[in-house]
């Protein structure tokens, strides 16, 4: 192995993990889902989204969690103040707001019409006279606990939240600040439905190892190659219950006809060309100051995948919907094009990323439903496999079965 | 002509190739055949280079129709890349079906960008 390659001894730095294989019940156990779902879904914060999507005073947007089979709207109610409601009129429970987007003085439920103010008050009651006993003042939407890190709007629908959001995203969210999340201003999203638990949804994106033979048509030339032929990573560091992966990158690489055009138009927006050196980074992105770097993976237990390079991120939100089904959301957050060239840049790190994560996402029902015949008892886990191991950890210890 | 008068190579090109989404590009993509693809990435790579000076001169949301038309056939020798220095087909080798996790948010091929 060249010296430029990590050391298989990263787990070794943290006493709480060890090497033994690991039972494979929480990957397939409809029975231990619902309890995820209920000690740990039901407690996190969730992202909804960015602060720039709601630019003025009423711009609004729907964001539905899947998991629970509800919608909420996100509000800017002031200039200062974001806020999270149930969709859902007071009245009987319809639907209030049915456009994905937009902006509005106040809020107008299309079934009998009573209205509610930007911060959910209930302000109009049709024909108020059939109600001798309502006190509109004391009717509101329902609303969450909601909190803003870094530009990004989070949501906890736990009614009385163990956790505030700064000390949710901990270390690892104190860590990652400053870096220039609201220069992605140009949007992009894939969403499916997959059969596989939420966790290997989560794990695919979290070790490298599997990179030279999974990947090795495609990313494999950038992310490991002949320096690192085994796809070791660059570091790998457990924060609380949060991790981050770093991306070895490899800078020899010589890129092909279309890639080379589009990394000179665009350089550090592609997964294949992230780790260019165009800003300073926060501490928390490739820590060690890797020279053989390319993109951070930072997990926020349990189901958000930040995956941020020198210049671009984008986010792997996974929603489960049971025991071997999830929604996964990956939405990307590029700089906008300053010129017609670089929206081709950015087509083609799209069209790159979309057929990686392609050949990641035929992995997962594979091993779901051989997970599922019950007769695999055991995974094992290699060192550069730490990220995997720490959410199999993290995932007893919410359950108290540690 | 539907492309500046330089690029009329790929003029012929332009009734499979201009299309008007990155969803339609992978659409077309997918359904074509690996020598049809190549044909246009042969053909494409040979003025990519200047077809890019030309529009990287260009704002987006200012540029003419034949511009526009040389933009989007650019976006498809994009979405064509990795077919050809990836996998050597279409489809992505070994992966997940394309409509399991379909892209729901475009980004427009020609309006301006950002909060300019």
């Amino acid at each position: 192995m060249s010296e430029s390659v990590t050391a298989a001894n990263l787990t070794a730095k943290y006493p709480d993990v060890n090497y033994e294989p690991l039972d494979t019940d929480m990957y397939w156990r409809e029975d231990h889902y619902l309890k995820e779902k209920d000690k740990i879904f039901k407690q996190a914060w969730h992202c909804l989204g960015r602060v720039e999507e709601l630019p003025k005073v009423g711009s609004f947007f729907l964001r539905k969690i899947p998991t629970f089979n509800l919608t909420i709207l996100v509000v800017r109610s002031s200039e200062t103040t974001i806020k999270t409601f149930l969709n859902a009129c007071a009245h009987r429970g319809n639907d209030l707001e049915l456009l994905p987007c937009g902006k509005r003085r106040a809020f107008t439920c299309k079934f009998h019409a009573w209205q509610y103010s930007l911060d959910g008050q209930l302000i109009k009651v049709t024909d108020e006279e059939g109600f001798p006993q309502l006190d509109k003042s004391k009717i509101k939407l329902h609303e969450f606990k909601s909190d803003l890190w870094e530009g990004f709007i989070f949501v906890n629908l736990s009614t009385h939240p163990a956790d505030s959001l700064v000390h949710y995203m901990g270390q690892q969210g104190a860590d990652l600040a400053g870096y220039p999340f609201h220069l992605g201003q140009t949007k992009f999203q894939f969403s499916g439905v997959i059969d596989t638990n939420w966790k290997f949804l989560v794990d695919s994106f979290c070790e490298t190892y599997h990179v030279p033979f999974l990947h090795r048509k495609t990313i494999n030339g950038t992310m490991a190659g002949p320096q690192n032929i085994h796809g070791r990573a660059v570091d790998i560091r457990l924060k609380g219950d949060h991790r981050t992966t770093s991306v070895w990158g490899n800078r020899q690489y010589q890129p092909k006809t279309v890639q080379a055009l589009a990394f000179q138009n665009t350089p550090g927006i592609s997964i294949t060309s992230a780790g260019d050196d165009s800003i300073e980074l926060p501490k928390g992105l490739n820590e060690t100051r890797s020279p053989n770097w390319s993109i951070d993976v930072c997990v926020f237990f349990p189901g958000l995948v930040c995956v941020i390079g020198a210049g671009m991120y984008f986010t792997h939100q996974m929603w489960p919907l049971g025991a071997g089904k999830t929604q996964w959301d990956m939405t990307g957050y590029l700089r906008p094009a300053a010129n017609a060239a670089e929206r081709f840049g950015q087509e083609h790190a799209i069209a790159e990323l979309r057929d990686a994560v392609l050949e990641d996402a035929n992995t997962l029902e594979r091993m779901q439903r051989n997970v599922s015949t019950g007769l695999l008892d055991k995974f094992y886990f290699h060192d550069h496999e730490l990220s995997l191991r720490y959410q199999h950890h993290t995932v007893k210890k919410h359950l108290g079965q540690l | 002509m539907l492309l500046p008068q330089e690029f009329s190579s790929l003029e012929k090109f332009c009734s499979r190739w201009c299309l008007a989404s990155s969803q339609e590009r992978n659409a077309e993509r997918i359904n074509a055949s690996m020598s049809d693809i190549q044909d246009f990435y042969d053909a494409a790579t040979l003025v990519a280079e200047d077809a890019l000076a030309r529009l990287a001169k260009k704002k987006l949301g200012e540029l003419s129709t034949e511009d526009e038309n040389l933009l989007r056939v650019m976006l498809s020798l994009a979405e064509v890349g990795p077919a050809v220095e990836w996998f050597q087909q279409p489809r992505v080798v070994d992966g997940c079906d394309e409509s399991k996790f379909p892209m729901v948010a475009a980004i427009s091929d020609l309006d301006a960008q950002g909060s300019q």
